[in-house]
Parts: C-alpha cells; sequence; structure tokens
C-alpha cells in the first residue's frame, strides 16, 4: 500500500507553469528524494502534497493519519519558545502542559538543543530553527513526513545527524517521506529512490547509485555542477 | 491584467474579502461559544490591548473633551445659557465622541499591530505550520483575538467616556467658571441607561470589526515585507471606514427606532 500517492499533479502560477503531469508514490519506510535546480517547484510540490496549496489538476491521497513536514525556513511561531513549539505538535494527545513541555524537551535533546528550551525563535541561529523544525515534524509520531532541505544550513555532522535520524524514522517506524534536498550526502544516505524536477516534469528517476552514474544530460548537469548544459542559468545565457 | 479591467475587478474582491471576513467572524464565534480557543492568546491579547491604547485613548479623549466643551461653550455663552453645557457635552462625547474615538484609536495600534503581526505569520508560513500541526488558525489566533476585542473596546471606550468628561469638566470650571456639580448635575440628568447602551453597543461592533478586519486580511498576506506593510495600511483604512459607517447606522437606527418606542427619548 502506498502512503502518498500523487497522481498527475498540475500546477501554475498565473502563467508561470511550475508543475506539468507529476506523479509518484511512497510506500511504508521509503524515503524518496526530489531534487532539481532552485525555483523549479519542490516546495511547491511539498506544499500540495501537505494540502496547504491546491492543485489545478490531478489527485492527492494520503493513507495516513497524521502527516507533518519540516518547512524550508523552519516556520517556527514566534511567539511561543523553542519547547512550546514543539509542544503545540503534541496538542491531540492526553498529555498535560507539563508533560507536553517535558517530550519536547527530550526531543531537543535528540537535535542537540535542550539547553535552548525557553529560548525564542528569533533568538536561533538559521541552522538551530532548522533543528527545532526537525523536533517539531517528529514529535507527533507522524506516518508521513515532508522534509524542505532539512540539512541546509547545518555543518557536515549536524547534517549527519538528521540524516540518521530519518533513516531511523524510516527502518523502525515504517515513515514515508520525502526529502527535497541538494545535499549530496542526504540523497546518497537516506533516499531509495531520487527524482528529479525540471520546467514542471520529472526528467529522472531511480535509485541514488544510478543518479550519480547517470548519463541523463539534465542529472548530469545536476551532479557535476556545470554551469553549461541543458538548464541554462539565467546568468551565464 | 489591464489597469481597466482591474478597475471592474476590484468591487468583486472586495465583496469576496468582505464575505471571508464575515465567515471568519462566525466560525471565531463558534470556537469563542464552545470554548475551543487558545486561553494563552486571548489572555496575552487582552492585556497588550489595554497596555497599548490606555496612554493613547487618555490622550486624545482628553483633548477632544477640552476642545469639544470650548467649542460647545462658546456657543452657549452667546445666547447666555451656559447652564446647558453638560447636557450638550455629555450627549456628543457619550453618544458618539468616546466610541469613535477609542475605536479609531483601536485599530490604528491594536489593529495595525496584529495585522501586521498574522501577516507575518502568513508569508513566514508560520500559519501553514499550524494547519499541518492541525491547529485551526481561526480557533487558534483569530477567536482569542475576536474575544480580547470583544472585551476589551468597550471598557476602553467607556474610559475615553470618563477622560473625555474630564477634559470637559475643566473647560466648564477654568474658562466657563460653571460650579463643577452643577455641570455634572446636567451632565447625570442627560445620559440614562439608553446612552450608555448605545455607546457599549458601537464599542462592540467596533472592536469586532477591528480584530475580524485586521486577521482576515492578516491571514491572506501574500508578497513577503511589502505584503505586510500593504495589509497593516488597509486593516486600519477598513476598520476605521468600518467605524464611521457602523457608527452612523447605530445612531440613526437608534432615533429612528427610538422615535417610534418613546417620543421623548430625542430631547
Ligand atoms: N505563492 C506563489 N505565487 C506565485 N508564484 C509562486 C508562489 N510560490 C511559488 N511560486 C513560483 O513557483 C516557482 C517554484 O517555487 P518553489 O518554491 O516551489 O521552488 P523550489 O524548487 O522549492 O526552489 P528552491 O530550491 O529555491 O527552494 C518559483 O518560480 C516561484 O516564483
Ligand atoms: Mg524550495
Amino acid at each position: 500500500m502506498n502512503l502518498i500517492e500523487v497522481h498527475n499533479v498540475s500546477k501554475a502560477f498565473d502563467d508561470l507553469v511550475v508543475l506539468d503531469d507529476v506523479s509518484l508514490m511512497v510506500v511504508p519506510g521509503e524515503c524518496v528524494a526530489i531534487v532539481g535546480p532552485s525555483g523549479v517547484g519542490k516546495s511547491t510540490l511539498l506544499r500540495i502534497i501537505a494540502g496547504l496549496e491546491t492543485a489545478d489538476k490531478g489527485r492527492i491521497k494520503i493513507n495516513a493519519k497524521r502527516i507533518s513536514m519540516v518547512f524550508q525556513y523552519s516556520a517556527l511561531l514566534n511567539s511561543y519558545t523553542v519547547a512550546e513549539n514543539i509542544a503545540l505538535a503534541l496538542h491531540e494527545t492526553n498529555l498535560s502542559h507539563k508533560e507536553k513541555i517535558e517530550k519536547a524537551k527530550e526531543k531537543l535533546k535528540l537535535v542537540g538543543l535542550e539547553k535552548y528550551h525557553d529560548y525564542l525563535p528569533d533568538q536561533l541561529s538559521g541552522g538551530q530553527k532548522k533543528r527545532v523544525s526537525f523536533a517539531r515534524a517528529i514529535a507527533s509520531e507522524p506516518e508521513v513526513i515532508l522534509y524542505d532541505e532539512p540539512t541546509s544550513g547545518l555543518d557536515p555532522i549536524l547534517s549527519t545527524l538528521i540524516e540518521d535520524y530519518i533513516n531511523q524514522l524510516a527502518s523502525q517506524f515504517k515513515v514515508a517521506s520525502i526529502v527535497v534536498t541538494h545535499q549530496i550526502s542526504t540523497i546518497k544516505r537516506t533516499a531509495q529512490k531520487v527524482i528529479m524536477l525540471y520546467k514542471g516534469k520529472i526528467v529522472w528517476d531511480g535509485a541514488p547509485k544510478e543518479f550519480f552514474n547517470s548519463d541523463n544530460p539534465y542529472v548530469k548537469q545536476f551532479v557535476s555542477a556545470e554551469i553549461k548544459g541543458p538548464m541554462p542559468v539565467a546568468l551565464v545565457e | 491584467m489591464p489597469p481597466i479591467t482591474k478597475l471592474g475587478t476590484q468591487p468583486f474582491i472586495w465583496l469576496i474579502e468582505l464575505g471571508e471576513a464575515f465567515g471568519n467572524f462566525l466560525r471565531a464565534l463558534y470556537f469563542i461559544f464552545t470554548g475551543k480557543f487558545e486561553k494563552k492568546e486571548f489572555i496575552e491579547q487582552a492585556s497588550k490591548f489595554g497596555f497599548d491604547t490606555l496612554p493613547v485613548v487618555a490622550v486624545v479623549s482628553f483633548f477632544i473633551g477640552l476642545a469639544l466643551t470650548l467649542q460647545i461653550s462658546k456657543q452657549l455663552m452667546g445666547i447666555g445659557n451656559t447652564g446647558s453645557l453638560g447636557t450638550s457635552v455629555a450627549v456628543s462625547i457619550v453618544r458618539e465622541i468616546g466610541p469613535v474615538v477609542a475605536g479609531v484609536m483601536i485599530a490604528a495600534r491594536i489593529g495595525g499591530a496584529m495585522a501586521a503581526e498574522i501577516a507575518t505569520m502568513s508569508v513566514t508560513e508560520q500559519i501553514d505550520a499550524l494547519k499541518i500541526m492541525k491547529l485551526d488558525p481561526i480557533s487558534f489566533l483569530v477567536a482569542p483575538r475576536l474575544l480580547a476585542s470583544m472585551i476589551m473596546t468597550p471598557l476602553l471606550t467607556v474610559f475615553a467616556i470618563y477622560i473625555g468628561s474630564l477634559g470637559g469638566m475643566i473647560i466648564a470650571i477654568v474658562y466657563v467658571q460653571l460650579d463643577p456639580y452643577m455641570f455634572f448635575d446636567s451632565f447625570r440628568a442627560v445620559v440614562g441607561n439608553k446612552d450608555v447602551i448605545i455607546a457599549l453597543t458601537k464599542a462592540f461592533v467596533n472592536g469586532i470589526l477591528v480584530a475580524v478586519l485586521s486577521c482576515t486580511f492578516g491571514m491572506e498576506t501574500a508578497g513577503g515585507a511589502a505584503g505586510v506593510g500593504q495589509t497593516t495600511t488597509k486593516s486600519v483604512v477598513w476598520a476605521m471606514l468600518g467605524i464611521f459607517l457602523f457608527n452612523f447606522l447605530i445612531t440613526n437606527s437608534v432615533y429612528s427606532v427610538g422615535k417610534v418606542l418613546d417620543p421623548a427619548f430625542i430631547k
């Protein structure tokens, strides 16, 4: 059974076609990486899957009760402390406020931020916010997690830590996840499948191993980080 | 879209937005009555309301009380009838000036801040984060703000009326050399329960307008920091327009209904 089903989704903002007939499925315990140049519609696709944006065409099916998301820019509530932010994700549980805060602190410990539990988001660095956002996303023990660049802004060691959690959630709790990332290590270490988006279409999909050795011109340019190739960059045109 | 077409569709966009505001109002009311709203937000908002607006409301209503009484006393001195100064000042301050001044100051001070706060939450995806955690923004953000506004606006309006009347009394004593007892006797003689009810009704409506418009426009904001600025201005302007419009409508309907029920009502 698929936990996430995306059927033929299209989306345009005014005249700008962002997604054009995109389909993908994710089974329990699977992690799919979505890659592609900046502005290609990766965040938009995640937002559509999360139900935060509506598709113009196509259908989304989530066969799970709990779904959560790590936002690209963290999206922590400004007027709540770090621990309260995580506690909010537990509002559907029967825990008392105190127990929720305790549980939030446990989650903070996982990402090395237990000392910061009563800080406000504005007092944190970008990478710290990202880690809190991660802790918040996993707190409610969701069956589906959408990660929008979970390791951007983190040093390589912290990236490994987060990647390990993503794997652990997948193997231990059979979480289905989609990871949008630009980071080679994240693709290599977490994903079972890679999907490359360009001009609204899936231009390549396959296993991570094949991704790094692919002959596909788009994938080749992306992996080798060449400026010249089938995906022109405005600056050098 | 060419500008002229845009001009043609604008009224429809306004209608849709007002419809949305009304929908949000009803849903927020539902959450208030069922008690399903964020209490912590309510307490914070209510106290912020008081702290932020008390000083401005005091200063503005005091000076308006001074100016208004000065103006009226000039007229009354001309016809040698300063004895009814209290009456005239009372009617205008309690029924009109108090509610409008408090409402406008709240729209500027609280409405603007509320709109900016919620708009910022929109453009930084904080509202999306609430939605994905299955926290309804209406029960989490709008309901507590609406309740705070519905309670605090009438309180601040009563406060504005007192301070405005104090200003009036100072002019009556210092400038017209009226006996303060005489001023307040005529003041009290004319202000009845009905006036208090009119003032509080207006204040209540003002409170609803400010909270509902600010929250609705805030939640619809897109386009980064520039969008936040636009939303703030828009919310303040619309709330003020609403306040003036409803102030007139309420005064008008009170007079027309009052005439039917109690001819002696309009003195
Ligand atoms: N609300 C919106 N209104 C109009 N255009 C939008 C909106 N959201 C996104 N877009 C446009 O859609 C395109 C895709 O945006 P999206 O954020 O999905 O890209 P992305 O692949 O996540 O990029 P990045 O890697 O830089 O995060 C962009 O060109 C952007 O301008
Ligand atoms: Mg993105």
